[in-house]
């Protein structure tokens, strides 16, 4: 299944969250920065779990690395128009979802062509834009909803403040019990006792 | 200006952000630096290696300049107090040498000059500066 060997023909076989794997092959996977450090001079005797990101993000990073395997070494970022027309397509079938899980795997297992094609295409949304142009880019939140999130903040704070002063005074009246003399509790419980036998006597 | 697609930058981690960065001029570094304390503190914490030179000149006009790799760009925030003018992109070509110069428009251009200098050189701290 899976080896030290060099050679593009080894495959490698992933483990995504959802437990399935699937057949990478050595030339793409060696693309990865993480997986040369963690892998390549030792072999793996299992599938390598990948268990943070799921099967279709991990499919599609590879199928990028797969792809990129015969193009020459990556040298620097390359200007988003010089990328060819596969390349767009890549990208622009990708939605945002997609677009970050891919972003976030790409960091993790370090493919700097990826990586870098990814965030340029992001620096490209904020080109040429001003601050407030920016803030609707980047989805900050508005004064309202920050004003109701530190609102439900400071609701569970008051609540745990309370299940927390609660905690307390049990706390405190079982030690009371505890720390009462036994003569005491004699006495308190005969109390009780008398009074309880004179209400009924009365009736 | 077609609405712009919002995509949740703060969101990605610290290094592919660092990546982001490193695709933007100096203007969109200082436009995103002043969205909020989050992205100021971002900003400040880019330890990628420095590709800009900071001037400050003061003449007829205040300006902020950034003098890119072999001197070849330079981009100038320069302050105006003509409203017109407000975010006016200027290019100009010298040989081999582009100047960009983006128009900024204040009623109070000294102070809004002062502001902007401290900013710029509170974000690019490790940066070497010139006056």
């Amino acid at each position: 299944m899976t080896s030290p060997a060099s050679s593009s023909e080894v495959k490698y076989l992933i483990e995504s969250s959802e437990g399935n794997t699937f057949d990478v092959s050595g030339a793409a996977l060696r693309q990865s920065n993480t997986f040369n450090a963690m892998f390549l001079n030792i072999g793996a005797d299992g599938p390598i779990p990948f268990t943070d990101y799921n099967e279709a993000t991990l499919k599609k990073v590879f199928e990028y690395c797969e792809h990129s395997v015969n193009e020459e070494n990556y040298s620097g970022p390359k200007h988003q128009d010089d990328l060819s027309k596969w390349d767009l397509n890549f990208f622009n079938e990708m939605d945002q979802k997609m677009f970050i899980d891919v972003i976030n795997a790409s960091n993790f297992l370090d493919i700097e062509r990826l990586t870098s094609y990814c965030c340029e295409r992001i620096a490209r949304m904020l080109r040429g834009k001003n601050t407030q142009e920016m803030i609707k880019v980047i989805t900050l939140p508005t004064a309202e909803e920050l004003e109701a999130k530190q609102k439900v903040e400071e609701k569970k704070a008051a609540a745990a403040k309370k299940v927390a002063e609660k905690a307390a005074e049990t706390a405190e009246k079982t030690e009371t019990l505890e720390e009462l003399p036994v003569q005491q509790l004699v006495q308190t419980t005969r109390n009780k006792l008398t009074r309880k036998y004179l209400s009924f006597s009365n009736e | 200006m077609n609405h712009p697609k919002p995509f949740p930058i703060l969101q990605l981690p610290f290094l592919a952000i660092e990546e982001v960065f490193k695709a933007m001029d100096p203007f969109e570094i200082i436009n995103f630096s002043m969205i909020s304390k989050r992205s100021k503190g971002i900003t400040m914490q880019m330890s990628f290696c420095v590709r800009y030179s900071i001037e400050l000149h003061i003449h007829e006009t205040l300006e902020i300049r950034f003098l890119g790799t072999k001197s070849e760009i330079s981009c100038s925030y320069v302050m105006t107090s003509n409203k017109e003018m407000d975010g006016r992109v200027v290019e100009t070509e010298c040989g081999r040498h582009i100047n960009r110069n983006v128009l900024k428009y204040s009623d109070y251009p000294a102070d809004e000059w002062k502001q902007l200098c401290q900013h710029v050189l509170e974000i690019f701290k490790n940066r070497q500066s010139t006056f």
